[in-house]
């Protein structure tokens, strides 16, 4: 059961007005970011039990190709 | 269809290629897989077994009642013994041994069914000679399901492990075996070859 306390509470003397929202420039450079952060993160998942080497292929041994 | 004749250019050629090359990498690693998680279960199963006879040994009342542990070096022996044993047990449920061995099962039975469909797609392109939407259609299908068994593969399998693997795919799967489009030259040359 959530406790009262685990609520946020703001300070009574924080009555800052919220930061303004990112125009749509901005915007634009954020989503940028997380795609590719996002990118960066399915590259740096691990290797799947996929062959370590690469299979031979039938029309390797072509000298015509 | 993907015929291959003898106007057949070399840009067609090197699509069909292409093709093949996606369906028999995934045949061949389906097989490699099926062998890997094979030998993955058997040695989890050997662990499994060992820890449980381990501590069924350690736990009973007439082995600790053995002259031996009250003599001399056997105290000694019998105190490390029974500290090994209290940290199985401890270690014991945290290595979740029966989770692991029932997602090694799941992959080898997933990675089997996966080869046994595979392989009905290669014997249909071997029998046509050729490449049709519905075998690339069907691939695709069998991709997808690759993927979703992917997601719980092991995540540094043995590459010393899977490269004996592949060697033995390879003797079982032989390259040559493998149908692809020859071009006209090298296609007389074998009819030739097949007549004599």
């Amino acid at each position: 059961m959530p406790q009262d306390n685990d609520r946020f509470h703001p300070r009574e003397s924080d009555h800052s007005p919220p930061p303004p929202l990112p125009s749509r420039e901005d915007r634009h450079i954020i989503e940028r970011r997380e795609e590719s952060s996002h990118e960066k993160l399915e590259k740096s998942l691990p290797p799947t039990n996929q062959a370590p080497d690469p299979w031979p292929q039938p029309w390797d041994s072509d000298s015509d190709e | 269809m993907l015929t291959i004749l003898p106007t057949t250019t070399a840009d067609e050629r090197a699509k069909v290629k292409a093709h093949l090359k996606e369906i028999y990498d995934a045949y061949r690693s389906a097989s490699m897989n099926c062998t890997y998680y094979e030998r993955q279960l058997k040695k989890t199963h050997c662990i499994a077994k060992a820890f449980e006879i381990g501590l069924a040994v350690l736990n009973s009342s007439a082995v600790a009642a053995w002259v031996i542990w009250k003599e001399g070096f056997g105290t000694t022996l019998w105190k490390i013994l029974s500290g090994f044993a209290v940290v199985v047990a401890i270690i014991h449920p945290i290595l979740k041994i029966s989770v692991e061995i029932e997602r090694l099962t799941k992959q080898r039975t997933g990675y089997n069914d996966l080869f046994h469909d595979l392989r009905v797609v290669v014997r249909d392109i071997q029998i046509a000679q050729s490449i049709s939407t519905q075998d690339w259609k069907r691939f695709k299908e069998i991709d997808a399901n690759i993927k979703k068994l992917a997601e719980k593969d092991d995540l540094s399998p043995s590459k010393k492990e899977l490269r004996k693997i592949m060697k033995e795919v390879l003797h079982e799967i032989p390259t040559d075996s493998l149908w692809y489009p020859k071009n006209a030259s090298a296609q007389k040359e074998n009819d030739n070859a097949a007549r004599q």
